[in-house]
């Protein structure tokens, strides 16, 4: 399925407006959406261009038959004159010269709509008089086509990709991770200090190093009434958690401490705000949330109720790293099996070979190959050769 | 008469070259045991003090050309099934694993001394010939030499032994080798094994007893033949009408040290066994293994007698033992005249019975009556009496001769 192109800014997001108008065979409407030729693709923001938009969206084409009349009379545009009815056959101009005729970018669209096909001339009414059809394919250039339209990276506007909420990489390193909470538990803290409750549910921009390090600079503590308390500046926490503030910078990772920074950090804090009660689920969700934003870990539903303070959200997402194989797990955390000494363990699937040498018959075998001229060497058949025989080479 | 220790001879043959070092454990083991020997962790390698005769170079310890006969002791810790052998047989921990595989190697696959059963299982031998045939003395007293031979065969004998070991669940390999699992049996049928486990003479004649069949009595085999009244194989060297000595290879295939190598490797790793326990637990504790796994078999003595003329052999041990002459009286019959008669015969000597039979005619019923009546003496048992073995605790009674008789009758 095709990636549905999402609007980079996440603040204040409004109804999606921008249905994508397929390429159609109507002219009028590529007239109306072009601008100038070869224009780089803006980047997408509220303008007046939405008018505009509204005038194609209300057409709602979809790729018809090109015979004349399947085209419903309220669908149908008028054609170009000059132009002959769309026929069968594809466009034999070059891609350039379509993209300077109708390709052109839209304000409020970032991608390139794919140029409206031209209908070649047909072979006896062809205005080049040295004109022969061809009667083999060699040498003929192949035009036009849409597919990978998308793929290519000039179709598509600058940062048009799928944004994510997510933390695009996943931060595994324990102490990095209790920062990250640390930070969420300090912006929440922050937010409801101040009294904007409302914005626990909102989005909250990522920021940059400098907040990232007066973030992590705050003191919260464990205050008397049981819930948590910032001591020091924590206005400016919230106001850096506001809405209006927009990024700059289209891709930018989300900024974390290094490893040793965080051992820094966790050396620093005092093992009180661990005991900071996550009951309230505005809170929690709202802590979860940011977590999930920074650093990519996702707490699972199942998990969230038997968190109730930062000591458990900090123990569900500290996972050690699982083994990379089965065996290796089974050997790190099954040892009292593994140490039997009547069981015997191995770490590679036990094939007919090993049964055969633990048996002493493999000598056996390979010994009476040898002699028969059927095998020499070793029985075995590494798994590459199969491949090159599934492919069709010798 | 010529004594000879079988075990050097056999043995001498052993290439010296080629042997290497056991004590490094650094072979990597065939099944099941890739990366798990780094994971194992409360396991340490056996480290063996061996002091060989031909001590090795060190260029020739690392050079590892040839690969060893049979699989290094310090592998035993990782065979599945050795520990579960060790546990099926409820081996005292005193009874290292390693030397339970020792027991599984057979001298025609490893013929270093030190890493096959060839004395383990000697011990093993001697033991449980001591004990199976003291307990039957004691307990059949009158016993004739055949049968005791027989039933000596019948306790701790070659094919005996190879099913005792069937059902303890040891299985073999297809051919020896260091890649095999340590808990197979090992053993080659193609190579020399050796034979410390029958002790005896070997005759003079006894290359002309096995070639021209020449007959050897029963009182010359307690002299000189082994536990069960067997030839001690000597060489097979035998000179014909010409006198020049002569080696040839059909007779000698006949005359075959051992006749079957399976059977024989089975045997010996259960008296490989005995011995490991004596060597490791003591007396006692062999003694304490034996008694149930060997000697609590059942044998049906009575089905081992084979009488040539039983009413001689009766009247003559009346005669020796002073009772009166035996009289066979007919008890009763039934159907004389008819297709199946039967007659029960009773044999008496004055007013005692002996021993009655039942057959379809008279002559036989008597034979049959003498028969019973031979059984009757021959497998006479006081019970449960004491074994001279128990005269070696610490803490035992003075012995008490037992009663053992003076032998069977000639006739």
């Amino acid at each position: 399925m095709r990636r549905i192109a999402r609007l980079r800014k996440p603040a204040g997001w409004l109804a999606p407006s921008s249905r994508c108008p397929v390429a159609s065979l109507s002219r009028a409407q590529s007239a109306a959406a072009s601008t100038s030729a070869g224009a780089p693709l803006p980047t997408a923001s509220r303008t007046a261009a939405t008018t505009r938009l509204d005038a194609t969206v209300a057409r709602q084409v979809r790729f018809y038959s090109a015979k004349p009349g399947s085209l419903p009379a309220s669908l149908a545009d008028q054609p170009e004159p000059g132009v002959s009815a769309p026929e069968d056959q594809l466009a034999a101009l070059e891609e350039a010269e379509l993209l300077e005729e109708e390709a052109g970018w839209t304000d409020a669209i970032p991608y390139r709509l794919p140029p409206n096909r031209h209908p070649a001339e047909r072979p006896d009414a062809v205005s080049d008089p040295s004109y022969t059809p061809a009667e083999t394919s060699d040498g003929l250039a192949s035009v036009g086509g849409l597919e990978n339209w998308w793929d290519r990276p000039e179709n598509r506007a600058e940062g048009s990709d799928f944004a994510s909420f997510r933390a695009r990489r996943k931060v595994q390193h324990p102490d990095v991770l209790e920062t990250a909470v640390r930070r969420a538990v300090v912006e929440a803290t922050a937010l409801r200090m101040v009294g904007r409750e409302g914005d626990l549910v909102g989005s909250w921009p990522i920021g940059t190093d400098v907040e990232l390090e007066s973030v992590l600079a705050q003191d919260v503590q464990l205050g008397q009434d049981g819930a948590a308390v910032i001591a020091g500046d924590f206005q400016s926490v919230a106001r850096g958690l506001t809405a209006d503030t927009e990024a700059a910078e289209t891709d930018s990772a989300v900024p974390m401490p290094s490893t040793k920074e965080a051992a820094a950090y966790l050396e620093k804090w005092d093992s009180s705000w661990r005991r900071i009660p996550l009951a309230d689920p505005r809170i929690k969700f709202a802590v979860t949330k940011r977590v999930f934003q920074l650093t990519g870990q996702l707490i699972p539903d199942h998990k969230l109720s038997d968190i109730h303070t930062v000591a458990g959200l900090l123990a569900a997402v500290k996972t050690p790293p699982k083994a990379k194989t089965l065996s290796q797990d089974i050997q790190k955390t099954k040892q009292d099996l593994v140490s039997l000494p009547n069981l015997a363990f191995s770490p590679k699937r036990v094939t007919r070979a090993d049964k055969a040498k633990a048996v002493g018959q493999y000598k056996i075998i390979e010994e009476e190959l040898a002699k028969r001229d059927l095998q020499h060497g070793p029985l075995s058949v590494p798994p590459s050769r199969e491949k090159h025989y599934f492919k069709g080479s010798a | 008469m010529r004594r000879t220790r079988l075990a050097s001879q056999l043995l001498a043959g052993a290439p010296r070259a080629a042997r290497v070092s056991r004590i490094s454990s650094s072979t990597t083991p065939a099944l099941c045991t890739r990366g798990y020997a780094s994971a194992v962790s409360g396991r340490e390698p056996l480290s063996l003090d061996v002091e060989d005769e031909d001590a090795l170079s060190p260029k020739e310890l690392m050079r590892r050309s040839t690969s060893l006969p049979s699989p290094p002791p310090a592998r035993a810790k990782y065979s599945a099934k050795l520990a579960a052998l060790h546990a099926r047989l409820s081996l005292s921990p005193k009874i290292p694993v390693e030397t339970l595989a020792r027991a599984l190697i057979d001298p025609s696959a490893d013929a270093h001394p030190r890493f096959n059963n060839a004395n383990l299982a000697c011990i093993g031998a001697a033991l449980l010939n001591n004990h199976a045939s003291e307990f039957l003395i004691t307990k059949y007293p009158r016993l004739p030499m055949t049968i005791l031979f027989t039933a000596m065969k019948g306790y701790v004998g070659n094919p005996v032994l190879h099913q005792i070991a069937r059902a303890w669940g040891v299985e073999a390999t297809a051919s020896p080798g260091e890649e095999v699992d340590p808990g197979l049996l090992q053993f080659d049928i193609n190579k020399p094994t050796a034979m410390h486990t029958s002790w005896g003479y070997v005759r003079a004649e006894s290359a002309e007893i096995q070639r021209y069949k020449w007959r050897r009595g029963m009182s010359s085999r307690v002299m000189y033949d082994d536990a069960f009244g067997d030839l001690v194989p000597g060489q097979s060297s035998v000179s014909d009408k010409t006198g020049a000595l002569e080696m040839r290879n059909d007779k000698n295939s006949k005359e075959m040290l051992v006749k079957d190598m399976p059977t024989n490797a089975h045997a010996n790793f259960v008296r490989a066994v005995v011995g490991a326990v004596y060597l490791h637990c003591g007396r006692e504790a062999a003694k304490n293994f034996i008694k149930p796994h060997f000697l609590s078999r059942t044998l049906d003595l009575a089905s081992l007698f084979e009488f040539k003329i039983p009413t001689r052999e009766l009247a003559r041990l009346c005669a020796r033992e002073d009772f009166e002459l035996p009289v066979a009286r007919l008890e009763s019959e039934t159907g004389r005249l008819s297709r199946t008669p039967v007659f029960v015969v009773g044999i008496y000597s004055g007013r005692d019975k002996l021993g009655e039979g039942t057959g379809p005619d008279l002559d036989s019923a008597r034979k049959i009556a003498a028969m019973n009546a031979l059984k009757a003496w021959y497998l006479y048992s006081p019970g449960v009496v004491a074994v001279p073995s128990d005269t070696l605790a610490e803490d035992a009674a003075p012995w008490k001769p037992a009663y053992v008789d003076i032998g069977e009758v000639i006739s």
